[in-house]
């Protein structure tokens, strides 16, 4: 097995809900959002990665834009979550602790609600 | 403009022309939206950087810490079902609908058949009528087995047509039975394949969701 590949995919596969967390709390610029996804070492971001997510989950309804004038620099554009998005959001949260709490089951470590 | 902003305009251009290609086996809506979001971080990124450590290695490093152009299409349609958004999926929903189904094939083989037996009958009784008709199926033959949308139409029009002509002037219980079981061997088959004559568009989240798009200039 490709464990490297698997860490790939996996990882990948839990960006959007990072991103939504992330903006379910407050509106980002994208650099802003980055150097914050940045802190999280195991999702290993890179500088770019975040753009193509905040696209497709803004064309899927759950983030919106807008691009600001910034006193300091070039235009920002701000990613806000909309109602849909914290729906969404609120259903994968719960959806991720059934995974863990699965997952720690299999692993033979007590699960979320014996903690 | 001087030495490093050359250098830097070069790779950052250079950057996003990757992307851009990466980008182009995608077929999603907010691409463009991408290559700007990039092309305003690039910016954003150079701007924190002091001048006088804007060296040709540093931005390079800027650039390579953007990460491979191929991650962005796999990010922006990652998800199995959209990723037939993805123009190689395109091309292959394209190749299958070339192969002609079995169910055609038993429409056009019927029809030939038809047409066959309307081309002997035309020709020991002497009927233009008959000819025509062989004619006229012969030609239907040919654009259905090249999967022509019109011969579809024309064919189950024509079938429609014979069955309910068959109901009301057939004389002879016989020959009436005859001729709708002929249709009915080509018009079921043609009804089964309406799908390879016309293929359904994949409905999309994104597509659904494309009312909800915000503008952002």
């Amino acid at each position: 097995m490709n464990l490297d590949n698997w860490r790939t995919q996996l990882r990948k596969g839990l960006l959007d809900l990072c991103v939504l967390n992330f903006l379910a709390g407050r509106e980002y610029y994208g650099y802003d959002l980055v150097q914050e996804l940045k802190k999280s070492h195991a999702l290993r971001i890179r500088e770019g990665t975040v753009y193509p997510i905040l696209a497709r989950l803004e064309e899927d309804g759950l983030v919106i834009s807008e691009v600001r004038p910034s006193n300091t620099g070039p235009p920002r554009k701000y990613f806000k979550i909309t109602a849909e998005g914290r729906r969404a959001v609120a259903e994968m949260n719960e959806h991720w602790d059934w995974v863990e709490d699965a997952i720690r089951h299999s692993m033979g470590k007590p699960s979320g609600g014996e903690r | 403009m001087n030495e490093s902003d050359a250098t830097w305009e070069e790779l950052k251009s250079d950057y996003l022309r990757q992307v851009e290609q990466a980008l182009d086996r995608v077929d999603h809506p907010r691409k463009q939206d991408v290559l700007e979001d990039l092309g305003r971080h690039l910016e954003l990124r150079l701007e924190e950087l002091a001048p006088e450590a804007r060296t040709a290695g540093r931005l390079k490093q800027l650039i390579e810490e953007m990460g491979p152009p191929e991650e962005y299409a796999e990010l922006l349609a990652p998800d199995g079902a959209s990723r037939a958004r993805i123009m190689l999926d395109v091309e292959k929903r394209n190749q299958t609908r070339k192969a002609v189904p079995l169910a055609l094939w038993v429409a056009i083989v019927a029809l030939g058949m038809i047409a066959v037996i309307h081309l002997m009958l035309g020709v020991r009784a002497g009927s233009t009528a008959l000819l025509t008709a062989f004619l006229l199926e012969a030609i239907l033959t040919v654009g259905l087995a090249s999967g022509q949308k019109w011969a579809y139409i024309l064919v189950l029009v024509f079938s429609v047509l014979a069955v309910l002509a068959t109901l009301v002037r057939a004389r002879d219980f016989q020959q009436g039975l005859m001729v709708l079981v002929g249709d009915a061997i080509v018009l079921l088959p043609m009804i089964m394949c309406t799908g390879f004559f016309f293929p359904k568009r994949q409905r999309t989240v994104a597509s659904s969701n494309a009312g909800t798009r915000r503008s952002t200039g």
